[in-house]
This record gives C-alpha cells, structure tokens and sequence, in this order.
C-alpha cells in the first residue's frame, strides 16, 4: 500500500508537533486504519464484558474465596487477560508490517527514527484509546442484552442481577493503557532494530517454512502427556492454593504443550507432507499448504491461542450445561413428588386438595398416602456412611423404615421413577414379593455396603418384636427423595407381613407421608408457596424450601448453583464467539496480502473454482487443527471436571450433555468458517478481477 | 501458419462523463509460429492495453484476435482458464512469482493446475530450469535470489508446458544490463532452439534488438515494422532510429 502523499508538505513544517502529525495520519485514512480500530475494540469488548462479570456485586464471593468454584473464575480472568494480550499484540504488529514502507519512507525524507517511533506510538495510542471508549460503551450496551438472553434460557428462580459497575471501566481502561504501551515499545523496537531496506521490502520478504526441532515436537507432546495425567492423577477434594496450584501446573504444561506443538509438529508435518510429491503436487493441496507453511511462524501463537480457547469454552459451556441440566435431574432426586408433606391432620389434608383445585395453577394427578413403620435393621455387613469418604461402622443397628409392596408399586408408579440399577433415581423393583422376603432399599449414596446383601438374612425389630427377611434386591432408590432417606434405609414387604406390623407398631411408630402429583410441577410455584403457609415447615434451613416441593428444590438449587451456571454459560459463550471472530479477523486481514497472491495465480490460469478450493482448504486447516486440538483438551477437562463434581458427576451425564454442546459449538464454528471462506473468496475476487 | 492474428482491434475506454477514449484503434498483425517480435513504442501507445486483450486478461471493444486457430474473444470462462494455461505464458515485469513458493514450486505452478503426474513434473520443471540454467537454485524462495535469476524463473515457468505463444511483457524492466542481456540471450535461445513463439513488449532498444521484427505503434495504430537484417547491433541503432522518427523521448529509450 503506498502511504498518501498529501501527508508530506505539513511534515515540512518543523512546528507541526508529532502529536497532531498522529491525530492527522489517523483523520485522513480512517479508512485504511479502520480495521485494527475495530479488531482492537472488539477485543476491549470482549475484555469489558468480563470485568462487568468479575465486578459483579452478586459474585463478589468467587472473586476472593477459595472453593473450587473460585478457582475456575480466577483462571477465567487469566485467560481474558491472555486473550486480550495476543489479541492486541497480534493486530498491532499485522498493522505496524503493512506500514512499513510507509515508515521507510519517512525515514528516507530524513525524519529521525525517534521521531517516526514517536509518531507510531502516539498513533497507536490514539486510535487505541477511542477502540477503548467505543468498546467500553458496546461492551456495556452488549452486557445487558447478553444478560438478559441468558437470563432468559436460566430457569426460573436465578437471581442474578445486571449491574454496570464502574469498577470494570476502570479496569478495562487501565489493562488497555498498559497493552499500548507494550504494543508501543514493540512498534519503536521494530523501527530501532530494521534497517531501511528491511522495511522497504518488508512485504516481499520470504518467511519459507520456519525452522523446527523434533526435540520441539517430542517436548510438545511430553508437555501435552503430562498436563493430560496431571489432569487426571490430582486430587481434585481440595480447595484454595492446594487446588489452584496443580490446576495452573496443568494450565501452563497443556498451554505450553499445545504452542510447541503448533510451533514444532505442524510445520514438521508440513515439511513431511510437502516432500510426498505425488500428493503435493494437487492443485488445491499445492496452494493451501505452501500458503499455511509460509505462514507457520507468524500463525503458530495465533493458532495456540485458538485451541486454548476452543478448549476452555467448550469446557465452560459443557460444564455449565450439564450443571444446568443436573440441577434439573437432581430437583427429582430431592423431591419425587410434586409437594410432599410428613404426619399431617386430616383437616390439613383436606385443605390441601382444596387450596390446589382454588388456585387453580395445576391440577393433582395422584396422591400417595405413605405410612412408614419405623424399624431397626442390622446385619453384619452393612452400615450407613456419614459421607462418602467415611467408612460406616458395621454391624450396628440402622434407624429406617418398613413399606409395603403395593405402597412402593404405586410410587414407583405415580413418581415415573425409571427402571435400573446403581442410581438413587433408578429401582429395578418387581413386586412378587414372598411372607419371608424383603427388597432392600439402601440409604447411602453407594452401593458399597448393599451390594453383598441380595440372599442373606436381614434382623429387624419394631418396637418389642423382631424378625428375620432374606433379601431378595436391592437398589439406591430415594423414593421420598434425599432429605427424608439420608441414611435411613428401607424394607418393602409384602402386604400381609405390613399388615402385621403396622398393628404391632402402634401409631407413635408410624410415620405417614403424603405425596402430591402435579399436572405441570414447574407451574406451581404459586400453589407450592400457598400450601407451605399453613402446612407446618419441616426445614429451616435457609437454603431449602420448608416443605418439600419440586418447584421449591429447583429454586433452591437455581438459587445455590445458578450463578455458576450463568458465569460459566456466559464465558463460555464469550470465548467460543471472540474465538471465532479472532480467526476470522485474522484470515480477513491475511486475504488483503494474499488477493495479490491469488491474482498471480488467475494469471497463471487458475480457474476460479479451484481458487475457492484453495481457499477452502486453506482456511480449513487454520479453523480445523486448533478445534482438533481443543476438542482434546476438552475430553481431558471434562473428565477431571467430572471427578471434580464427584457425587454430582455421577448422577449426571456430562459427557452425553458435553457432547451435545461440543456439537454445537463446532455448528457455531463452523459458520465462522463459512463466513470467512465466502468473505475471504470475496475479497480474493475484488482483486483479481 | 500464423499462431497469432489480430485484425482490425479496438479498445474504447468510455469514462465517466468525457469523451471515449481509444486505447487500440483498429489494429492488425500477424505473429508466424517460430517467430521472435517485438512491440515498441512510447507511453500511452497502447502496448499494454494490447498485451492484456492478446492475453485475454482484458476484452477488445471490436474486432478479432485468434491464438492457434482459435478466436479468443468468445470464450467464456473456465475455458478461458483453461486457454490461458494451456495455450499461453507469461513473463512479467515485476515477475509475478509467488513469494511463497519455492522456484521449483513456482515453475511446476501452471503444470500441478493442469493436473500433471509428479514424476512429469518433476522431469520437465528439471528440463526449462536447464534450458534456463537456474537448476541450482530451485530449492531457494524468489527473494533469496537475484532479480535476473529470478525472470528466469519466471521465464520458466512461462514456458514449462509448451504454450503455442510466450508473451513477455517489458521482462527486462527491473533488471540490470548483465542480467538483461542473460534473459534475452535465454529467450533467443529458447526462440531458436525450442522453436518458441515469443511476443515481447518492451520500452527497451537492446532487448528488442534481439528480436526478429519489431512493430511500432502509436496512437493505437500500428505505425511501422522493421526487420532484422544483418548483425544485432545495426539493428539495435535502426530500432533507436525508427524510435526518435516515432516521436517517443529518446528519454524513454534505454
């Protein structure tokens, strides 16, 4: 690009000062200097939107506790920072190399270096600066569109407010300042260190295929290994430092891992590849590779950067999506039913059934009256664990509680529990039940102490009585939900054995529990909140509802996780979306230099169909390795994520969510590419035609 | 028989409120297969608009230029594409080589579009690399080599699938005397040994001295031909002769 010439008489003015020399360059080609503008704002934007995250007053407690849920905040932080930092650097230099000779040429007229240095970074600092003000102001216009969207796919019951907090402009403004000056100094490094017939043929000059070390590639792979078993081997039941420290070890081996890798093995393999002529030397091959191998080099931070951030926000949303979904899942696995209520009057049960048809908000599709008999139940093998880590003391006597088999058919029933084994969801309960059997239902979280028990005798007693029933199943199965089975296990029997036991037990031994079905369970939150005024509240906690509810455990859980959910899907979102615009930018800048390549090539007799080919290949490669690569990343994250979730984890299905999500985000990727590819080809055209 | 024949070209340039403009104004000539001419004249004589229709980059307003037996003003595209590679090469003056590529790569450029066999590649990229003794250096990027080696290069490239015509537009223009007279030399050779028709247009008397007959036009007008008889260097001073009678600057003569 040949700089403007009208530019040069008022250089000739010794008093004009550099300062209105910059002002002036950037007014009279804002044009040519619009695209590192925008590239630069976009990154302030996406920065912004973090800091309006980070300073919300609602996560202040992420920002400086030290729970696991701290943890992944802070590296979030650290990897806006970093994408920032690339971000900025990398369109700075693009920008500064397409104005290179421009730079010889004042150099040529005899202005002294410091003097262009100055003029560059004053430049820079202008046009940075107004990236800034126009990106705070998207950034905060976006923020609450962004919110608000979010908020709108969240459940009902997440309380997360939007609030512009000074504090992120601030923040935003001041970590900008700090990137343009370094940007700055590299500009005046350039300008110090090239001598002018350097920057003269800056454009032509060659980079040819950057020379690369196996010992680079082999370190790559051993680095990417280690962070891999890091992921796995460390101990995940920690919190604070103890936490961070492994997981930034495994950060930066997997970060450093993947940019050796682009640095070393891709252009090893490009090297390979160009060697195997036979497959070379095709038309779309030829062109695409010997392009990406010219621009290994200055790709390979670009293309790290990409997969990291592919990896991190495909992690974000999977991890969110499947936490959204579990919060879900486990609002079943606290309260089967609709509403549930322990030991009621009958008056009381009236009103109920009256209070529901009054609001009219749903309607009642069953109705269970559970009377329990309390038991003690021992045998030498089982026993119930306080936790999962604690080992349960054996052999003791075991508070729970006796049902029968028609009472256990019907909320088998009525609560749809599904058919299986191992789950505190699932029963693989089939009646058929004999006088001197009993189907075990465990009240830990495993089946540790349960799984021996199928054929042996179990001792029970209520009240002066005793008895002995063989175990004929077992299963995990909460069918009053959590709370009212924690550790407290049960026996199904068959009705005569109840009937028998129930008259000796005595009314003070029976717990009864009545069970609601609603037609729609998430409408009735209004109906939940009437019935809980007179019926008398059974927890106190303030992070449970007082009766059980299904809607009431779904709010409640929004309310305890939702805001990690909505951190989570929103940087993730962030992340996947800035990672596809940075490539898209990234190969739109590219496409100007390129296009006079291509125009080469249609002279040579290119027809314009194999150029799209190339195109297509060309870019294939820059949006398909870092997304390979991520996706790696990806498995290795979720697994360690799975672990972290521990008991979570296990009830719910990451992987199947994260799948789904992975999915998506390549669909979304893919778009970009689309994108690109058609801009690219656009641009390509306009120059060769 | 005639490998190139333009009758009667017109190119209008209709620019926005001003009168059109005549950059070609009816002109005619024929190239003979085997034949080594060359195209002179001053700027705005309309050489290059010449060049860009014979090379079907650009479209004449009226009239009829055949390549080979075949009439190039209705092809359409990709079979123009195809023309162009299959029936065509070109040296440029600022070379035109991909930066990217090495030289070898660049001289197979045009037979990997027509889809050739590696091995073939491989033999006739050897083969104009020898004719145009660069083969040494084909492993090297073009700026990693002289300007001179890299219009050979270039040259190479034109030349490596055998078009019926090399059109070689003002090749000497960035080079030095020594290397200019090594690409002409080159050119000559190929001319006279391969039996290479070539279409040279160029500024330059001691490049077309190497020609066998060199056209002037002007104005868009073919104005006057003159052929080679006896030794190059008095057909160098007929070229800078007839070049001042043209009118052009001798200024524009180098």
């Amino acid at each position: 690009m040949m700089p403007s010439l009208q530019l040069f008489p008022s250089l000739g003015v010794t008093t004009v000062s550099f300062a209105e020399i910059a002002v002036k360059n950037v007014q009279k080609r804002l044009g040519s200097y619009l695209a590192y503008f925008l590239s630069t704002a976009f990154s302030v934007v996406v920065f912004h939107l973090f800091c309006t995250m980070y300073y919300n007053p609602a996560f202040a407690v992420y920002r400086f506790g030290s729970g696991k849920m701290n943890t992944l905040f802070q590296g979030a932080a650290v990897a806006v920072l970093l994408f920032a930092t690339i971000f900025v650097l990398y369109s700075g230099s693009f920008f500064l190399r397409g104005r290179k000779k421009e730079i010889a040429i004042y150099s040529l007229l005899g202005m002294a270096k410091r003097a262009i240095a100055l003029l560059l970074f004053c430049e820079t600092f202008v046009i940075g600066m107004a990236a800034v003000v126009f990106g705070i102001a998207i950034g905060s216009i976006t923020a609450q569109y962004f919110s608000s969207g979010l908020m709108r796919v969240m459940a009902v019951g997440t309380s997360v407010t939007y609030t512009v907090s000074p504090m992120a402009a601030v923040v935003t403004t001041a970590a900008f300042a700090v990137l343009f000056i370094i940007s700055g100094i590299r500009a005046y490094q350039v300008i110090y260190r090239y001598r002018l017939i350097d920057l003269l043929s800056a454009t032509h000059q060659s980079e040819g295929i950057p020379k690369y070390s196996v010992v680079g590639a082999a370190a790559a792979i051993v680095f990417v290994a280690a962070g891999y078993l890091a992921a796995c081997a460390m101990n995940l039941n920690q919190a604070g430092m103890k936490l961070l420290l492994p997981a930034f070890l495994v950060v930066v081996l997997v970060s450093l891992g993947t940019y050796l890798l682009f640095r070393n093995a891709v252009p090893m393999a490009t090297a390979r590849l160009k060697r195997k002529t036979s497959f070379y030397y095709q038309t779309s091959t030829f062109i695409s590779t010997s392009q990406i191998a010219f621009r290994l080099k200055a790709n390979a931070k670009m293309l790290t950067l990409s997969a990291l951030l592919c990896a991190l926000s495909i992690t974000m949303v999977s991890a969110s999506y499947s936490l959204y979904r579990g919060l879900e899942q486990s609002a079943d696995f606290y309260a089967p039913f609709s509403y549930l209520v322990k030991n009621i009057s009958e008056e009381q049960h009236t009103r109920i059934s009256q209070t529901v048809s009054d609001i009219g908000e749903v309607r009642i599709t069953a109705e269970d009256t559970i009377p329990l008999i309390h038991t003690q139940l021992q045998n030498d093998t089982y026993g119930v664990q306080n936790g999962v880590e604690e080992d349960a003391t054996l052999g003791a006597p075991v508070d729970g509680y006796i049902l029968s088999d028609s009472i256990y058919q019907k909320i088998i029933a009525d609560t749809q529990a599904a058919y299986g084994k191992g789950s505190s969801l699932r029963t693989d309960y089939s009646g058929k039940l004999a006088d001197q059997e009993c189907y075990f239902l465990d009240g830990n979280m495993t089946n540790r102490y349960s799984a021996g028990l199928i054929g042996q005798e179990l001792t029970f007693r209520v009240g002066n009585s005793t008895g002995t029933l063989q175990v004929s199943g077992i299963s995990l199965h909460k069918y009053l939900g959590l709370l009212d089975l924690y550790q407290c296990p049960s026996i199904v029997v068959s009705d005569t054995v109840y009937q028998q036991y129930m008259l000796a037990a005595g009314s003070e031994n029976i717990d009864t529990f009545y069970g609601f079905m609603f037609d729609d369970e998430m409408a009735s939150a209004h109906t939940t909140a009437a019935l809980d005024g007179f019926i008398p509240a059974r927890f106190s906690d303030s992070t449970l509802p007082s009766n059980l509810s299904y809607i009431g455990m779904y709010q409640a859980n929004f309310a305890l996780y939702g805001s990690y959910v909505f951190i989570g899907l929103f940087l993730g979102i962030l992340f996947l979306l800035s990672m596809g615009s940075v490539i898209y930018y990234k190969m739109i800048m590219e496409a100007q230099e390129e296009s006079l390549r291509y125009a080469i090539l249609r002279k040579v007799g290119m027809k314009k169909q194999e150029m799209h080919a190339c195109v297509a290949k060309q870019l294939g490669v820059v949006f398909g390795t870092p997304l390979a690569v991520g996706l790696l990343h990806t498995i290795f994250a979720l697994a360690t994520y799975n672990r972290m979730m521990e008991l979570m984890g296990q009830e719910m299905p990451t992987f199947a969510n994260a799948l789904m999500v992975a999915g998506l985000s390549v669909l979304i990727y893919g778009v970009f590419y689309l994108i690109s590819v058609k801009k690219y080809c656009a641009i390509v055209w306009k120059k060769t035609k | 028989m005639s490998v190139l024949s333009v009758k009667n070209v017109k190119k209008i340039y209709q620019a926005k409120s001003a009168v059109p403009s005549a950059a070609l104004n009816g002109i005619s000539f024929e190239v003979e297969k085997g034949e080594f001419v060359g195209i002179m004249g001053p700027s705005g004589a309309g050489k290059s608009t010449l060049l860009n229709v014979i090379a079907t980059i650009d479209t004449p307003s009226s009239g009829r230029i055949v390549i080979g037996g075949q009439d190039i003003c209705g092809i359409q595209e990709p079979a123009l594409s195809d023309f162009r590679r299959n029936k065509l090469g070109f040296v440029f003056q600022d070379y035109n080589l991909l930066d990217t590529l090495t030289l070898r790569e660049n001289i197979a450029l045009p037979l990997i579009l027509a889809k050739k066999k590696a091995p073939e590649i491989e033999r006739m990229v050897s083969q104009v690399a020898q004719q145009l003794s660069i083969e040494t250096m084909l492993k090297k990027y073009p700026c990693e080599v002289s300007g001179g080696q890299r219009q050979r290069a270039s040259a190479a490239r034109a030349i490596v699938n055998q078009p019926e015509l090399l059109m070689a537009d003002e090749p000497t223009g960035a080079l030095d005397s020594k290397s200019a007279r090594d690409l002409m030399e080159c050119l000559q050779h190929l001319n006279e040994a391969q039996k290479a028709t070539i279409l040279l247009v160029t500024h330059d008397a001691f490049a077309a001295s190497f020609c066998q007959r060199i056209l002037f036009i002007k104005d868009g007008r073919l104005y006057r031909k003159i052929s080679k008889e006896g030794t190059r260097k008095a057909f160098y001073d007929a070229i800078v002769a007839a070049f001042s009678e043209l009118g052009g600057d001798d200024r524009e003569l180098r």
